[in-house]
């Protein structure tokens, strides 16, 4: 029976774990749910055969097929956390058991975690375009596996033959699971035969047969992809048979940096294969038993004579030799030494896990601002917008607008937030379009484009719930009842999305209940759109703003949103026609801001008669006042009368006229 | 009697040893018709669609499942005596059984009845016929899958599948010569009559070239130079000279905004050329700037070309492509023929077959039965890319009939026993001339799946089935369109690696001749 102080000694040991995981977990939850959100809402795992099927047409698609059904339970952040954690949990365990990690050294276990973790968090808006299914656990279950059968090489009998077959099927199995997973497996194995401490020789091995097996190692891991290639798979470029299952991180062009962390972690393991000592790091008192143990496990039978509770004393670190006795002085030091080694290594991981955590904060604001679309939370997309502080991406302009035209509250407030184009953080080629593209197609009721986006997009990364949800949406709203069924049924194949797709489809069945739904209701307020062939190009708000501008509508929810489209496009050929016809709906009521771009206009026009115009109060004021700061400035005001004009006169059309006329729209 | 059992659902992988011991109680149950059952006047409703259609000797078994909730279904088939009983969620009829009851109704039909059970309550549905036809259907047919994109592509793959089961496999995965940020496209594969030794298809940008593949010798070409429009697109070979036409095309697309058709695909300009395989020569057949030339195809005779056009006079006040593209609806493609002397390799003059713009519609997509008498066609009301056009359906016209010596337009009619209210395209004759297997959207209107029809000798279609599958809800789930359906007497047997080493070599310039 195991003695408290021994319980308690484990642990303590295992508490490290604990206490990394928890940090790992809680940051996860607290400052990247709705990343998490995001990342199962661009995967997809459907239940069924066919998806399997097509799954394992690549080398590694086990492994995607793996890490696209972990994905789907981010559906609920906690949940997906709690499985990514488990996987860590088991890779820890792993390479403790792999690497004969002692107990006083477990930190080591953790160093492949935080690599892990810094693989996934460096990402960014890679989740926009990451082709890789299921991505985020992709590495995880990969390097587990690889361990996994790092562990079983150590565990086959010391036979010469034995092993090379082991080599052999673990490569033919290994490679199409795992891909570049099982192949760095193996090669790590034929590293690992020249450890002793870890691969015991045969008494009968003679260095040929570790040479042997280490040939054979990388014989296997250089042929067999080629085998494959050549009698099995179909879709895989030669030139990628090496790096199948690794994410690609290249769009237009190529972005290296990425790979950084998977250098790192096969750096990592190249070492604890090659020089990890079972007795890691011993004590004095260990250092003679370890050197003793590691000169025995060299034969054989030597190790076979350890007594149990010698080889658990090794695994525990326990100073076998010194016990019951005082700790020296000496000793008492070397314990602090390795207290303080392990202190920095966990420092030295927190910062590189703290340092390389994508932590933008309009990337966080869109992913927030687009969690709540989703919901129809549209309080929540303006919440999020309260707390912008630097300059907004356009995405995020975009999705406040649509919440508080959704609320009914966009002619009066959508001046009052931050304005801007902020450049996003990113060297990848993302865009408006990228971000929020056919959700906003969606939203404003361009169905056709949006099908055109969902399905470019589908192709070129991946299916995704999200995509699969869009085209639903569109097929529904268009009444294309077939397709609309077609991509409901597959998403009744997912764990999640069966209710949302039940409920799409009484919407399907019943127009009333579509036109009254608080998702497709307005949506469908905003279909008077006559047909034109055009395309977007990637310039989704210039391709609303502008169609909008150019229509009218009996609807005067649809005719709001063509006057703000003219007033948008700056150009009173579209603003005239479109402010008329809402007048007639609106019995001649309009909000200030219609006000404001009508008197600018007429005045820019110099129109006659200006002076019998009946404007709500200050609007008039407000003009003549910017106006005249500006002719101070000879219309070219610096940036700190810019600001100034911001702060006085932020909330009227005339600044949006004149200072975001000529912002890039990313 | 014979009566079996079946329990078909398909499960993944993950869930094997719970599906063999689900299948094996199953199994151990049995299906039974029931004895009390209410009948129904309605033919039941089932996908795919199989109630009375016509089917080859040869085909793969017919599974279906029922198009609705039900608790429990059982399928009777029968033909004179034999039965065979199926149930479960998807009725998948065993091949060797299936091989026996198309035997036994060779000539006759299949009788089907379905019963379905529902809150205890169990229906017969009116039977309905499966016919078996004697003409039996060429082995294999290949076909590019593709997702019904605009611009972007990712993976495209060339596939053959067996007619006679359901085995398919890839002949050429454009994934194989792509990279990370250079793409490859694959098309417009061909073949000379049916025989899959001699087969062509064309790779676009990275890597691109056209290949052709003639008796063991493989070949990548590059059809593309300054005295002819495009490298070679829409392909035909002749019956049997090392010769075969191309259109080229410079095509262009746009997206409608609102219309159900969604996309635009047009070309601004297109001529014909000739690829002489053994001399490496390539010369301009038709190019006057005023035609749109498009989709050639020989009859089988080798003496005539047959080919669409449209007349479309630029204004040239703007961009070409902006000016097609806003005059969309004038392009109305007319069929044509030129002839061909075998000997000299001359063409001759043009001729107009079917005037399809004096019914204000557009014609393409010409292709003659194997015995030279039928002419089926492609007809929308406007424009060349057909498949994106709901109002697409296919027409006949019989080349031997007095109407035709006549008035042309008068012996053209439109196939309604095969069409749908859906787009039809696309379509091939079988070598034997009794099958014709065509692209139809009419389950979704979005991805394009194989139907095959019989062809009888007065040229009067049936009802046409969907290429069946192993899961008959397989094209339900599948993402990707059937492009270019084509019959072939086998499969291809290069391999798809030797397709990509060919693949990755420079491409032979064909040499212009002016002749």
């Amino acid at each position: 029976m195991k003695s408290l102080k021994e319980i308690a000694l484990r642990v303590g040991y295992v508490s490290l774990w604990i206490g990394g995981l928890l940090a790992i977990a809680f940051a996860l939850l607290f400052y990247e749910a709705d990343l998490l959100w995001k990342v199962q809402q661009n995967n997809v795992f459907l239940d069924s055969s066919l998806f399997f099927k097509q799954s394992m047409v690549v080398p590694g698609g086990m492994l995607s097929y793996l890490g696209g059904y972990f994905t789907q339970y981010f559906y609920y952040p906690w949940l997906g956390t709690l499985f990514l954690c488990g996987w860590w949990w088991l890779l820890m365990w792993m390479v403790k058991r792999t690497f004969n990690i002692s107990n006083r050294w477990n930190v080591l276990a953790l160093i492949p975690v935080a690599i892990l973790l810094i693989a996934n968090m460096d990402l960014g808006y890679w989740v926009y375009m990451m082709k890789l299914r299921g991505y985020f656990f992709v590495p995880t279950i990969g390097v587990t596996g690889g361990v996994a059968m790092l562990w079983a090489f150590r565990k086959v009998p010391e036979k010469l033959w034995m092993r090379l077959v082991f080599i052999v099927l673990a490569t033919l199995v290994g490679y199409p699971l795992m891909g570049a997973y099982g192949l760095a497996a193996v090669v790590l194995m034929g590293m690992m035969a020249w450890n002793p401490r870890l691969m015991p020789r045969t008494p009968q091995q003679k260095p040929w047969g570790t040479v042997l097996l280490t040939m054979t190692a990388l014989l296997c891991a250089y042929f067999v992809p080629l085998f494959f290639y050549y009698v099995a798979y179909y879709e895989t470029n030669s030139c990628d048979l090496y790096r199948a299952a690794l994410p690609v991180f290249a769009v237009r062009e190529e972005y290296p940096v990425f790979y950084d962390p998977y250098y790192v972690l096969a750096a990592f393991f190249l070492v604890m294969t090659v020089f990890s000592d079972p007795s890691l790091i011993p004590t004095r008192g260990e250092e003679t038993k370890g050197k003793a143990s590691t000169s025995n496990l060299t034969n054989g039978s030597a190790k076979a004579q350890m007594t149990r509770e010698e080889k658990r004393a090794i695994r525990l670190g326990k100073n076998v030799e010194g016990k019951g006795k005082k700790p020296s002085a000496h000793t008492v030091g070397t314990t602090a030494m390795r207290w303080v080694l392990q202190g920095g290594l966990v420092v030295v991981m927190a910062w590189c896990v703290l340092h390389f955590w994508y932590k933008d904060a309009n990337f966080h604001h869109e992913l927030r601002m687009a969690r709540c679309v989703e919901n129809c939370d549209w309080e929540g997309v303006v919440e999020e917008g309260t707390k912008q502080d630097g300059e907004p991406t356009r995405a995020i302009v975009m999705m406040r607008n649509l919440a508080l035209s959704r609320l009914g509250r966009q002619c009066q407030e959508m001046y009052q937030f931050p304005k801007g184009s902020a450049k996003i953080q990113t060297d990848l080629p993302v865009y408006m379009c990228t971000i929020a593209g056919r959700m906003m197609l969606y939203q404003y009721g361009m169905l056709n484009e949006c099908h055109h986006s969902c399905m470019e997009e589908g192709v070129e990364t991946g299916w995704s719930v999200e995509l699969l949800q869009y085209m639903a949406r569109c097929a529904i709203l268009n009444n294309e009842r077939q397709a609309a069924r077609k991509f409901l049924d597959l998403l009744r194949q997912t764990k999640f999305y069966a209710d949302w797709a039940d409920h799409m489809e009484t919407l399907l069945n019943d127009p009333a209940l579509l036109a009254k739904d608080r998702e497709t209701g307005p949506i469908s307020r905003m279909r008077h759109y006559n047909n034109r062939l055009d395309s977007v190009n990637g310039y989704i708000e210039r391709f609303i703003m502008f169609s909008l501008a150019s229509q009218d509508a009996d609807d005067l929810y649809f005719q709001e949103q063509a006057v703000l489209g003219a007033m948008w496009t700056r150009d009173s050929y579209f603003f005239w026609p479109r402010l008329e016809h809402y007048m007639e709906l609106s019995k001649g009521d309009a909000p200030r801001i219609f006000q404001e771009a009508a008197w600018l206009f007429a005045n820019l026009e110099g129109m006659e008669g200006l002076e019998n115009w009946e404007l709500e109060s200050g609007v008039k004021e407000s003009f003549e006042g910017f106006m005249q700061l500006m002719e101070q400035y000879h219309q070219k005001p610096s940036q700190a009368m810019q600001n100034t004009l911001l702060q006085r006169y932020g909330n009227t059309y005339y600044f949006d006229y004149f200072f975001l006329r000529n912002i890039t729209y990313f | 009697m014979t009566r079996r059992e079946n329990s078909r659902a398909q499960q993944p992988m993950k869930k094997l040893i719970l599906f063999t011991l689900a299948a094996t109680l199953m199994t151990a149950c049995g299906n039974h018709i029931p004895e009390k059952f209410r009948e129904s006047d309605e033919l039941p409703v089932i996908y795919p669609d199989y109630t009375n259609v016509t089917v080859p000797i040869n085909i793969a078994p017919l599974t279906f499942q029922l198009d609705g909730k039900a608790d429990d279904v059982v399928v009777r088939f029968s033909v004179g005596s034999e039965e065979f009983v199926y149930g479960g969620e998807k009725i998948q009829p065993d091949a060797d059984d299936w091989k026996q009851m198309a035997e036994a109704a060779k000539g006759k039909s299949i009788k089907v009845e379905v019963y379905v059970e529902k809150d205890d309550l169990w229906t017969r549905f009116k039977p309905f016929d499966i016919f078996i036809s004697p003409d039996s259907i060429d082995p294999y047919i290949s076909y590019r899958l593709i997702s019904p994109s605009y611009v972007a592509y990712e993976e495209l793959t060339l596939n053959q599948r067996c007619l006679e089961n359901y085995d398919e496999s890839v002949i050429y995965d454009n994934m194989l010569c792509s990279e990370a940020t250079k793409g490859q496209c694959v098309n417009c594969h061909n073949y000379q009559q049916f025989n899959p030794e001699r087969m062509q298809f064309h790779a676009r940008q990275n890597l691109g070239g056209t290949v052709i593949a003639y008796d063991g010798d493989i070949r990548k070409v590059n059809l593309a130079g300054d005295s002819v429009l495009s490298a070679g697109v829409y392909p035909t070979w002749h019956p049997w000279l090392k010769l075969i036409v191309y259109s080229t095309n410079l095509t262009a697309q746009a997206f409608h905004s609102v219309e159900a058709n969604k996309i635009e695909v047009f070309d601004t300009r297109s001529d014909l050329i000739a690829y002489d395989l053994d001399k490496n020569e390539v010369r301009n057949i038709e190019n006057d700037p005023d035609e749109l030339e498009c989709f050639p195809f020989w009859a089988p005779d080798g003496k005539w070309l047959y080919y669409c056009s449209a007349h479309f006079e630029y204004k040239d006040t703007i961009d070409p492509g902006q000016e097609l593209m806003m005059r969309a609806e004038e392009v109305k493609y007319n069929l044509y023929r030129k002839s061909f002397n075998p000997d000299t390799q001359q063409f001759g003059p043009r001729e107009l077959v079917f005037a399809a713009d004096t019914l204000g519609k557009s014609a393409t997509l010409p292709r003659i039965s194997p015995d030279g008498r039928f002419l089926m066609f492609t007809l929308a009301s406007y424009g060349v890319f057909h498949i994106w056009h709901h109002d697409a359906d296919l027409w006949m016209m019989d080349l031997e009939s007095e109407e035709f010596r006549v008035k042309s337009e008068e012996s053209a009619r439109p196939m309604t026993e095969i069409n749908s209210d859906d787009t039809e395209s696309y379509h091939s004759w079988s070598s034997n001339g009794r099958w014709v297997v065509f692209s139809s959207r009419r389950y979704d209107g979005n991805y394009t799946r194989p139907f095959i029809a019989h062809i009888d000798s007065n040229g009067k279609g049936s009802k046409p089935f969907e290429l069946p599958c192993e899961d008959p809800d397989y094209h339900r789930q599948f993402l990707k369109c059937y492009n270019i359906p084509e019959f072939m007497r086998g499969p291809v047997t290069i391999k798809s690696w030797q397709f990509a080493n060919i693949l990755k070599q420079d491409p032979q310039p064909a040499k212009f001749v002016s002749k």
